[in-house]
């Protein structure tokens, strides 16, 4: 931005670094900014839904004092403010894909705008550049013509402001609501999300030596709700009332006297008072305040001695706007800390009966059909009791601890009366099936059932595992290492466990004079098993390589998380614009890995059907993808791709629900012919499945941003047959085999570039196909595109234990 | 900390220190050897295929290890050189002593490997150095995510330190299980005399 950086090497600007507070998402960063108080988590959640703002704010204290507001940009402010506008023009934030239009919306009322005299206030808000971030992250070779373009808006007003000369001094701030991080997402607390520059400009050339010199500046670091105050003091306006931010002396010490600078901190310091006296009942013990106090009384005396020189008075000034400047802070870092109240009683009783679950789950687990318990409860009963424990906790923390608190009901004794109950009901229900698991135990260890294979015991290890970390914010946020590094680890330990047994059947076949000590080993596997075996752990081995090489790669897809965010990867890589070639070839072949590895899923009921709704599906995935000019585009007598996609999503979509549909009909089918087969009943379900996992590759495929993700997915389903193959091989109890799917599938999560952090969500997935902003619709694509690989993996599971359950019936069948 | 030369610094210099670890290991390995050996004037002639043998397991494990590193997410393309040096150690520890005393003798390797049954002796003190070794280096990983912004939050440093560590408890939890279970077999001798 070469306009602007001129400016601030002249010294006609003043820049901030400006830090937000998280969430950083448009909505909460806007009433922020117009209230100067910090809003919660909850506005991440309206911020696809706004209603009117009723706080007192910056632009409702404008209206009242008559001042002419104007408004173009993002529509958010206009559900925000209703009404305060004198003219406004609106643009939908929510549909990301547009990055030229939204701002061509604002941009081309402005000459217009500038020629009218009426009005005072002019609030422009461009969204293209975030646009971008969301679409093709910061590095995209989009961001530098964007920015160049804003710059070329910036020197038009200012160069404007200049013209119309001293006669009217006008302010104007650049800011932005909110950063962006590495992945081009915001919503997080990451420094490059948090970070926004906000830039004073001046109107009048006089103000050129005043910015520059006037007040050396403390720290180029302010919080961003500093605007509120000085922006409110600026027009002489009341500083909103739940204000908490700190006026920005360097801008009146430019434009007005000494004075009148004191005067505007004064009022800040007062405002920031009286919301410290409403909300903290010893407001007059607290530090800031004291400074306060201390700061009016130097004030008093200022303004009455005036003996000495005017240079001398004048520092005193400066010094008294620093002592206020303090003290605001002081006060306002002490509000902030009170503003984020954790409900801990709610939490704890959470908690609680998260854990009793937990308990309760590990205890149902350990009670195996052949082990001889006596309940004293029956299932039925114990379920009962369950979700009886769950509704009354579930209505106590609602009614107690949210905001719909009833003075009523949760008075002391009825608190502890149904506290008492829970307890009492947990309790009595917890120990009775701690009594029948300490038998089951008792029972598996009499008839030595317990045989822990290495896999297993690892598995529940690291579950253990996983569970800790989680007390480290730090493994929160690098939850994708544990994942990685957990199923890498599990991988290896099977193949451990592969050569172990391997090598002991080579020794079984090598020593032929049977041992005593091998005998009975010996008389367990009959010469032909082990050679059999000996072979089948040299392809367990052989799988489970394959599978860790795969982990390798995914791995190095997209970079997640926190620590390592900044590190390039292959995806980035394979995003620039030289590899675009590359990159379709790359998505081709993989779509086509899909498809393949979904063919060869064939059991005798996968129809031809199916496989071609699949083919046509990805062929169209390919399409849209080009067609939103991520990968090459084909010939155009082969296929006229439309303009962004729209029609290639949606017939996507329409391929989609003609899958599920032919599935239900064959379903039916099937179980209208004969339903009383426990096997035909098994593969229609069987077949259910399946389509939900083809289901749920195509809107992967489809539903993400970043083509390159569609690599990541063929290379789930690779695993996915490697694993298959390789549970096949080694036999482990059903709890292990789940576990290892849901590893998988929380691996696949990160490995998508998903994390733990709630910018990593591709907000511009959710558009896909869909013209305009509809919540529903745009809320559900999303949340199916960002767990679409989780979808998958537990489909996969489903599929697998029925396969098993059938193999097991026929085999079952067989010895009879 | 300054007894140590710059040189050894583990946090400063990974390579160089992980070079002498990986030589002291090699050295205290051999001496190893040389006690568990009776008559070793006829070794080294006699059992040169053995040796080779040894040599040949020594680099492909110390590439296995290598390759095994990078699965587990250490870089591929950059810091070659401190993962290749990360695995030789993991070598010098876990699979020197068990070269070294089991020697080219297979069903020996097998018992103590797959059967988890070493005799009494340097075979016991080789499975537990080894499976101590790869288990500190495992858990070495672990503080690598964390946010301290500690110098040694560093690949390969940490999985280095950790390594060492479980070597040396390997070698501690050895001998006090050597002593244990040789003084159970004297009292069992005892017993039948």
């Amino acid at each position: 931005m070469p306009y602007l950086h001129q400016l601030l090497q002249q010294g006609k600007a003043i820049g901030h670094y400006g830090i937000t507070h998280p969430p950083t998402v448009t909505l909460p960063r806007i009433k922020a900014m117009m209230t100067g108080s910090i809003p919660g988590f909850i506005d991440v959640v309206l911020n696809f839904n706004t209603n009117a703002l009723q706080e007192d704010n910056l632009l409702s204290q404008l209206y009242k004092s008559g001042k002419k507001i104007i408004f173009y940009g993002d529509d958010t402010w206009i559900k925000l403010f209703p009404g305060h506008f004198l003219r406004h023009d609106g643009t939908t934030s929510f549909y990301v894909t547009d990055y030229t239009e939204v701002d061509q919306n604002v941009s081309r009322h402005l000459d217009w705008e500038l020629r009218q005299p009426d009005w005072d206030v002019m609030i422009l808000h461009y969204l293209g550049l975030d646009h971008i971030g969301h679409l093709a992250k910061p590095s995209s070779p989009l961001v530098e013509p964007k920015l160049k373009e804003m710059d070329d808006i910036i020197k038009k007003l200012h160069e404007h402001l200049i013209l119309k000369g001293d006669n009217s001094p006008t302010l104007m701030v650049v800011c932005g609501d909110h950063g962006m991080s590495d992945q081009g997402s915001h919503g997080g607390a990451s420094k490059k999300e948090v970070t926004v520059a906000i830039v004073w400009l001046a109107s009048t050339a006089k103000n050129k030596k005043v910015f520059s010199q006037a007040y050396p500046s403390q720290s180029p670091v302010i919080d961003q709700i500093d605007i509120t105050p000085t922006l409110a003091l600026a027009f002489g306006i009341p500083i909103p009332g739940n204000n908490l931010g700190t006026a920005i002396p360097e801008i009146f010490l430019s434009y007005g006297s000494t004075k009148d600078t004191v005067r505007a901190m004064y009022l800040n310091a007062h405002q920031v008072a009286s919301v410290l006296k409403q909300n903290n009942p010893k407001w007059q013990a607290d530090a800031g305040y004291v400074l306060f106090e201390m700061a009016v009384q130097h004030h008093i005396d200022w303004l009455n001695f005036s003996g000495i020189s005017n240079r001398a008075w004048h520092q005193q000034g400066l010094s008294l706007v620093k002592q206020y400047h303090s003290a605001i802070k002081a006060m306002s870092s002490r509000m902030m800390t009170k503003m984020t109240k954790y409900d801990i009683y709610g939490m704890f009783l959470c908690s609680i009966s998260l854990f009793l679950l937990l308990y309760g789950i590990l205890m149902a687990l350990c009670q195996t059909e052949k082990s001889s318990i006596m309940l004293v409860f029956s299932s039925a009963s114990c379920i009962l009791s369950l979700m009886l424990c769950i509704f009354i906790v579930c209505s106590h923390v609602t009614i107690c601890t949210s905001s719909y608190r009833s003075e009523i009901l949760c008075n002391s004794l009825l608190m502890s009366g149904v506290i008492l109950t829970f307890l009492l009901l947990s309790i009595t229900f917890f120990n009775s099936l701690a009594f029948g698991f300490i038998q089951s135990i008792k029972a598996m260890f009499d008839n030595k059932m317990v045989s822990f294979s290495g896999t297993a015991l690892f598995l529940a290890l690291g579950c253990l595992l996983h569970c800790v970390s989680f007390m480290s914010t730090s493994f929160v946020e690098e939850e994708h290492q544990t994942w990685y590094f957990l199923t890498v680890s599990v991988f290896v330990v099977i193949v451990i466990d592969a050569l172990r047994n391997q090598l002991t059947c080579h020794r079984l076949t090598f020593s032929s004079s049977l041992n005593t000590s091998d005998s009975l080993r010996s008389q367990k596997l009959l010469p032909n098993k082990i050679q059999q075996s000996s072979s089948v752990n040299n392809k367990a081995v052989l799988v489970t390589v394959f599978l860790l090489i795969l982990c390798r790669f995914q791995r190095s897809w997209n970079q997640t998380g926190d620590k390592w965010q900044h590190l390039s990867d292959t995806g980035d890589w394979l995003m620039r614009p030289e590899n675009k070639f590359l990159l379709s070839i790359v998505c081709l072949s993989f779509l086509l890995i899909i498809l393949v590895s979904i063919w060869i899923h064939r059991i005798q009921q996968i129809r031809s059907c199916h496989q071609l709704l699949l083919l046509a599906a990805l062929i169209y995935i390919y399409l849209f993808h080009a067609a939103t000019k991520k990968l090459l585009t084909p010939p155009p007598w082969l296929w006229n791709i439309s303009e962004n996609g729209l029609k290639e999503s949606r017939i996507v979509y329409s391929l989609t629900l003609l899958l599920i549909l032919e599935t239900c009909v064959v379903i039916r089918m099937k179980s209208i012919s004969n339903n009383r087969d426990e096997n035909v009943r098994s593969i229609t379900m069987q077949s259910a499945v399946l389509c939900l996992k083809s289901v749920s590759i195509i809107m992967a495929a489809l539903l993400t941003s970043h083509p390159h993700n569609i690599c990541v997915l063929a290379m789930a389903t690779l695993q996915e047959i490697l694993l298959r193959k390789l549970l096949s091989f080694i036999k482990l109890p059903v709890y292990a085999t789940a576990l290892i799917y849901t590893w998988m599938a929380q691996a696949t999560y990160f490995y998508q570039g998903h994390s733990n952090n709630l910018s990593s969500i591709d907000v511009a997935a959710g558009y896909t196909g869909v013209g305009r902003y509809k919540p529903v619709l745009v809320s559900l694509i999303l949340a199916i595109s960002t767990y679409s690989g989780v979808i998958f993996w537990y489909s996969c599971l489903i599929n697998y234990q029925l396969k098993d359950s059938v193999q097991q019936h026929k085999t079952q069948i067989e010895n009879r | 900390m300054f007894l140590i030369p710059m040189q050894l610094n583990l946090i400063k210099n990974v390579i160089v220190a992980t070079e002498v670890a990986c030589l002291l290991v090699t050295i205290h390995c051999l001496f190893l050897f040389i006690v568990s050996m009776e008559n070793w004037k006829f070794v080294i002639i006699k059992q040169l295929k053995a040796t080779v043998k040894g040599i040949f397991t020594l680099i492909s494990s110390c590439l296995f290890f290598h390759l095994l590193a990078v699965c587990f997410g250490a870089p591929f393309l950059t810091e070659t050189s401190e993962t290749f040096h990360f695995a030789m150690l993991l070598t010098c520890c876990a699979v020197l002593p068990a070269v070294v005393t089991l020697g080219n003798n297979f069903s020996l390797w097998v018992k103590v490997y797959a059967d988890n049954s070493p005799d009494i002796g340097c075979a016991l003190v080789a499975f537990i150095l080894s499976v101590c070794s790869i288990l500190g280096a495992w858990l070495g990983a672990f503080p690598i995510p964390l946010d301290w912004d500690r110098p040694w939050q560093v690949w390969p440093i940490s999985c280095v330190f950790g390594t060492l560590a479980g070597y040396g408890v390997g070698l501690i939890t050895s001998s006090g299980l050597l002593l244990y279970k040789i003084q159970i077999a004297n009292k069992q001798k005892n017993k039948f005399m």
